[in-house]
């Protein structure tokens, strides 16, 4: 009975811990570059992201969340001919008022991958692949279905549809 | 006094140090490669060799790998006696007076007598320029893949003229009155000086649109005619050539020009990113000019601890199946197979490649013992003919071994052959290369004595068997060694009465020669 | 300040369970004068004895199909969004039809225009947001760029709700794709800044205008003293009073008043009132001043009317309707 409950009581903290972590990361979730190529085909944002990992593999997902992340959060910068792009849920408290739905959407593997895909001929390659501390670093053209993403976030209830309130 | 000496020398050695520290800052090799369009100008003298020089550079080929821009002005006149070379000053006052960029961009746009311009060759080198990643990337925006021929115009910016000189052009006839010709040659090459702002004004001052009036249309014809856009010189490279006439030593010369100013013209060496291993495979093939054997560099790129790209050089690999990729790029180019044959790390995908340029040419030197007999030099220079998907290499050598234990002042006994080789690699750092050659041994002096068979007579006719074993030291290093077993077959009579005088006659037998090789 | 909180808890409750909603702004794109000006699509009008060139939407429908690629781009991503975009093109062909018929029946003949084209358009076609819409064809050689502006105007208080400038790419491919690339290029900053509109629409009310006219009919002029409840007042200065009390936070401007006019300008009014029965429903102008104009009629006992100018503005005329 000990037992058990001492093990519930370390799986507990540990979990805790994990969802620290996680946590963390979320909010120092910041650091990468993102760049508008080119305006997209309709409903599409094309843009070139860095992501980091230990692999290559892993720092090309990076970037996959990253580009979903800017699409949410931060928005997209705009280049000499595709006018900048705002973000999906401009409210600065929206990740944290909805910090379950994000840990589960941009769980590994989670629903966010439906909104990327990569557009890079293979891999990473040349100088959007670089060896850094730590691991990898990469820069891969990806499409991001954004009209579809803000469906999705304003059928969740997470963004605002721009009828609402009519 | 003293201080003010002592501080000016410390100032100097600081100064020196920071010189050679901004030396020391490589720069960053680029991933990207694009066609390039190229003009061959011939530069003439004024003498007789002028029209067989012209056709030889007119007649010259480059190849897939670049565009050519027919401009009007093939050759150009320098004021200057044949036996003297041209000084880079001369030349770049040449190319100052002829309006070589006018004459690029007229050819680039088809210009016409009306000064009426089109896109078409624009269009047509940049869907043609474009890798499955501008496809790709194409397909993802709105604009799409109609839009790919647009980048042509940035192709523009890639316009070079090569003028190439000759001098000391000298005719050699030998006994039997065989005539040579050789020639010096040097190639000057100019950029065109136009970046996309340039190019832009280009676009507004001298674009004649249909609807245009009678007074737009000349003043913009007029502008055409007074455009300066300056020729940038990048490159000189230098050459030499023989050969039984002036036109097939010229073309010589040239095709050794362009293979040398390959590696000193950055924009001119294909980069490409491997994308597969095993084999290892790249987006490149006859488009480019790639042929097998090529050698290219591969380098991986890392960041320092200020963020700061810097590229690091990686082996060397070689091409093996050569794709034909001359169509236009769908988004599915096959790629070209290559063989990575130096380097501590394997290759991995996702690294750039670069043409790195080589004779292919390897030479061999080391000591020989065993054999025929006696302790011997060995010289070997190979070529390499070809290079397979696993790696196995085709040679043909040109052997000597200079006998200098045997022999003595009046008999030297001196081997010559032709070989084959045909090299495994078991990994990329060791080569195993069973061979075969035939040649001759010579002893005597048969130059004092001019009768036609007095060297067969002296010579013996030796057949070699044998296997090469060469190891990368550090590439292009690499020692080797060799086992081989030395057949005496047919002997002259003379060369029979030598051998038979020498201390220990030479006979069939096993041998081992070591040394090391230097490929070119 | 209870009032307000009220406000704020009403517009929660209506933004996130929806029981009543607002009227829904109607939008429409017409060219701007500049680019009518530059392709030519101008007619000369003949308003107060002056002839002035005024745009001719008409035929920049009809003559220019780049136009026409842009409205059906920006409409396809509006009814997207659940806001169809009215047709100018059809509203054109109303007002033309109306327009002949007016005639058979006063048996007037043109000719006496008083009204601009677009102060026509926007009286008739009530848009209450007009999506101005200039763009410009650069030809760079063989290649060709589009230079585009879009003001979103709020048709009422005519403040620019957003603004979006920028180039396409510069090719030589059919005009179509440029134009659509700088409908996308522009599309999510250009529905941001209506989300941005709105937001404030649902936040501080919506921005009304509301104008005071004196007919002859009426026995007194605005900045007369009357007596109201017993007690003096002038008349403008009642009205005020009214506003303070029934905008939200008290938020309008005075404009310009004098005996026989008065206007109020940015009127900020709620979204959403009680009905007789005590329900909620979405207010325009129109229904927000219905109050006052029955508690004029009551305590005044002279004639008045109301009549809107589209959801925005509403005239309210005195001595007559």
């Amino acid at each position: 009975m000990i037992a058990l409950t001492l093990l519930m009581t370390f799986s507990a903290v540990s979990a805790n811990a994990q969802n620290k972590d996680r946590r963390k990361s979320f909010k120092s979730w910041d650091n990468y570059e993102i760049t508008t190529e080119k305006v997209g085909v309709d409903g599409t944002k094309f843009v070139k992201v860095w992501g980091f990992g230990k692999t290559v593999d892993a720092a090309t997902m990076a970037a996959k969340e990253n580009a979903v992340h800017a699409c949410i959060f931060r928005g997209l910068p705009g280049s000499a001919t595709a006018m900048s792009t705002p973000p999906i849920c401009p409210n600065p408290n929206t990740l944290e008022t909805h910090e379950d739905y994000f840990q589960t959407f941009f769980a590994a593997g989670g629903p966010y991958l439906a909104y990327v895909s990569m557009t890079t001929d293979g891999v990473p390659s040349g100088t959007d692949r670089r060896k850094v501390k730590g691991g990898y670093k990469v820069g891969i053209y990806v499409q991001v279905m954004y009209d579809n993403l803000k469906r999705k976030l304003e059928a969740d209830g997470v963004a605002r549809k721009l009828s609402s309130g009519f | 006094m003293i201080n003010k000496s002592v501080f000016t020398a410390l100032s100097l050695v600081f100064l020196c140090t920071a010189l050679s520290a901004q030396e020391k800052i490589k720069e960053v090799v680029t991933s990207n490669y694009n066609r390039n369009s190229v003009s061959m100008v011939c530069v003439q003298r004024g003498d007789s060799y002028d029209s067989q020089v012209s056709s030889a550079v007119r007649s010259f080929s480059l190849g897939d790998k670049y565009d050519i821009n027919n401009i009007t002005t093939k050759s150009v006149r320098l004021d200057k006696v044949r036996s003297e070379s041209a000084y880079q000053t001369e030349i770049d006052g040449i190319v100052n007076r002829v309006g070589f960029a006018r004459e690029i961009l007229a050819s680039i746009f088809n210009r016409d007598s009306n000064g009426m311009m089109d896109d078409k060759t624009v269009r047509y080198r940049g869907n043609y320029d474009a890798k499955d990643q501008d496809v790709i990337n194409a397909r993802a925006s709105r604009v799409g893949t109609e839009a790919l021929g647009d980048l042509g115009h940035g192709l523009v910016s890639g316009s070079y003229i090569v003028l190439t000189d000759f001098s000391k052009i000298s005719r050699d006839v030998d006994t039997r009155g065989n005539v040579t010709w050789s020639t010096n040659a040097q190639a000057f090459v100019y950029q065109i000086g136009m970046d996309r702002d340039a190019l832009n004004d280009f676009y507004e001052q001298c674009w004649i649109y249909d609807e245009d009036d009678q007074a737009t249309r000349s003043a913009k014809r007029l502008a055409f005619q007074n455009l300066d856009i300056p020729m940038v010189p990048v490159a000189q490279a230098n050459a030499t050539g023989a050969s039984s006439s002036v036109e097939a030593a010229a073309n010589m010369c040239i095709r050794e020009l362009i293979t040398k100013l390959e590696n000193r013209i950055p924009a001119w060496e294909v980069a490409v990113a491997v994308i597969g291993k095993r084999p290892l495979r790249a987006k490149i093939g006859t488009k480019e000019g790639l042929k097998n054997g090529d050698r290219y560099r591969a380098y991986s790129y890392t960041e320092d601890r200020g963020g700061n790209l810097k590229s690091v050089a990686r082996g060397y690999l070689r091409a093996t199946e050569i794709s034909s990729n001359t169509g236009m790029a769908i988004g599915e180019t096959e790629p070209s197979k290559f063989y990575q044959i130096s380097g501590l790390a394997n290759i991995d995908e996702g690294w750039t490649i670069k043409q790195t340029n080589d004779w292919k040419v390897g030479v061999l030197a080391g000591l020989k013992a065993g054999g025929l007999g006696g302790t011997a030099l060995g010289v070997d220079i190979d070529y390499l003919m070809n290079v397979s998907n696993v790696g196995t290499m085709s040679y043909l050598f040109l052997t000597l071994g200079l006998d200098v234990t045997s022999g003595n002042g009046n008999y030297l006994p001196v081997q010559f052959g032709l070989g084959f080789a045909y090299g495994f690699h078991l990994t990329r750092f060791l080569e195993i290369a069973p061979y075969a050659a035939i040649g001759l041994e010579h002893m005597g002096l048969s130059v004092t004595d001019s009768s036609d068979d007095r060297f067969t007579r002296e010579s013996a006719l030796i057949l070699e068997p044998g296997v090469r074993v060469a190891a990368n030291v550090a590439y292009p290093l690499q020692v080797f060694g060799k086992i081989y077993y030395d057949v005496l077959t047919i002997q002259g009579p003379l060369y029979k009465m030598y051998n038979a005088n020498l201390a220990v006659p030479h006979s069939s037998g096993a041998g081992v020669e070591f040394g090391v090789k230097w490929t070119f | 300040m209870k009032k307000s909180l009220l406000i704020a808890a009403l517009l929660l409750a209506c933004q996130f369970i929806g029981w009543s909603q607002a009227k829904k702004p109607t939008i429409m794109v017409v060219p701007a004068d500049a680019f009518c000006e530059r392709y030519g699509y101008v007619q000369k009008v003949n308003a107060m004895g002056e002839t002035v060139s005024s745009p001719d939407y008409s035929r920049a429908m009809k003559e220019n199909s780049d136009i026409r690629t842009l409205v059906a781009a920006m409409a396809d991503f509006m009814a997207k969004n659940d806001f169809p975009i009215q047709s100018l093109e059809q509203e054109l062909k109303r007002l033309q039809t109306e327009d002949a018929e007016m005639a058979m029946m006063t048996g007037r003949s043109g000719g006496e225009v008083e009204e601009t084209p677009l102060e026509r358009l926007r009286r008739n076609a009530r848009a209450d947001i007009i999506l101005d819409l200039d763009y410009e064809i650069h030809r760079v050689g063989p290649q060709k760029q589009v230079s585009f502006n879009l003001q979103a105007i709020d048709a009422y208080s005519s403040k620019i709700i957003s603004g979006n400038t920028g180039v396409s790419s510069a090719a030589n491919v059919p005009m179509t794709s440029l134009l659509e690339e700088c409908v996308l290029s522009f599309k999510d900053n250009f529905l941001s800044g209506l989300q941005h509109y709105f937001d404030d629409l649902f936040a501080n009310g919506r921005e009304i205008s509301v104008t005071f006219l004196r007919y002859d009919n009426c026995p007194f002029y605005f900045d007369d003293d009357i007596v109201i409840d017993g007690e003096d007042y002038e008349f403008g200065e009642w009205v005020e009073e009214w506003f303070q009390d029934n905008t939200v936070e008290g938020r309008f401007t005075t404009g310009a008043s004098s005996g026989n006019r008065l206007r109020f300008t940015q009127v900020r009014i709620p979204l959403y009132a009680q009905n007789r029965k005590g329900r909620d429903v979405a207010i325009d102008a129109d229904d927000f001043v219905k109050p006052l104009v029955r508690e004029l009629k009551k305590k005044l006992n002279v004639t008045v009317g109301s009549s809107p100018r589209g959801l925005g503005d509403v005239w309210i005329t005195v001595g007559d309707k």
